[in-house]
């Protein structure tokens, strides 16, 4: 299913089932709704909790950009997927956020901090003390993701959460494709420094 | 193919789908890893982090949170229908309006003429200013009356 969509779109240049089901969205289809927040919500739900908006701030920055994108659905044009149209959303009101002076700055910690809640249990994810290790391993990777430093830790927020191309990063961003390779591969470098003193 | 070039070529979309495991190893990369251990390190931990990232750094969101937001959405959606209905009823009331001026102004009723003055009423009530933005609405959207 991936593939026929992947080769529509190379075909097409329009991600048609986006956009499908963003005009599904759009027309009021109860299903299509559901659907766009189970897809999505994740999604920007991650992008506010990666970025550093931490308690209740978090979940109610994160509704309001479910809000914004569902309202500006009419504006989707399937040129770009929809998880990327959202994403690049997201960074904008969680800027607005930053800039806001009405946010409450609670300051964040290490793992088992509200910045790094757990991963909820999936179905299909095998014995329980597997998923201690796994949740683990997890808050390592966060913490050490957090530990990143800007402008690094937002090229590589969207590359591997956002799963954006450089090609996406560089026009969201507004910044050339080569300094996203290069912030890449110095955040990457970051990265695995940060996870080798935790 | 220079070392650089290759790290460079890690994150390029054909490269990435081969470290994610959704394709196969550009050739101009093979050819490179024969010839370069350190090059075919690199490439082994790009995909690492590929599963590695995506994975961890993607929450699923508190159940509480999405049925609040589904909530909202269909809120949303509602209000969107109650700008159509009411841009529906201003155009009928505009037209009833008109038909009955015409009635009162001319002195006589004739089919053609209620006709001719009810879609004037209707089309005077899209060209009002308030109503703009909501029968753009309506033009941009596919009715779905269920």
């Amino acid at each position: 299913m991936a593939q026929k969509s992947d080769l529509l779109h190379l075909h097409t240049g329009c991600h048609e089932d986006d956009l499908e089901l963003a005009r599904r969205c759009e027309s009021g289809d109860a299903d299509a709704q559901r659907a766009f927040v189970d897809r999505i919500g994740p999604l920007v739900y991650s992008v506010c909790a990666r970025s550093g908006i931490v308690g209740s701030d978090r979940e109610d920055v994160a509704q309001q950009v479910m809000l914004d994108a569902f309202r500006a659905l009419p504006r989707y044009r399937g040129t770009s997927r929809l998880s990327t149209w959202v994403y690049s959303l997201a960074l904008r009101r969680v800027a607005d956020y930053f800039r806001s002076p009405q946010r409450r700055d609670v300051p964040s910690g290490g793992p088992g901090d509200d910045t790094f809640p757990p991963s909820p249990s999936t179905p299909g994810v095998p014995a329980p003390d597997e998923q201690a290790v796994r949740r683990e391993e997890d808050d390592r990777v966060r913490q050490a993701v957090a530990c990143v430093a800007e402008p690094e830790r937002r090229v590589i927020l969207a590359y591997y959460l956002g799963e954006m191309s450089v090609t996406e990063i560089s026009r969201t961003l507004g910044i050339p494709e080569g300094t996203v390779k290069t912030r890449l591969h110095r955040g990457r470098q970051a990265l695995r420094k940060e996870l080798g003193t935790l | 193919m220079t070392c650089a070039a290759f790290l460079d070529r890690l994150y390029d979309d054909d490269a990435r789908a081969a470290e994610r495991g959704r394709g196969t190893i550009p050739a101009d990369m093979v050819r490179h890893m024969l010839d370069c251990e350190a090059c075919r390190t690199a490439f082994d931990i790009a995909s690492a982090d590929e599963l590695l990232l995506n994975r961890t750094l993607l929450d699923s969101p508190p159940q509480v949170w999405r049925a609040e937001v589904r909530r909202q959405i269909a809120r949303s959606s509602r209000v969107a229908w109650t700008q159509r209905i009411a841009t529906m009823n201003e155009v009928v009331t505009w037209g009833i309006l008109a038909m009955a001026a015409s009635n009162v102004l001319i002195g006589e009723s004739s089919t053609a003429g209620d006709v001719a003055a009810f879609l004037t009423g209707g089309a005077a009530a899209l060209l009002h200013p308030s109503l703009g933005q909501q029968w753009m609405a309506l033009l941009s959207r596919p009715f779905r009356w269920v």
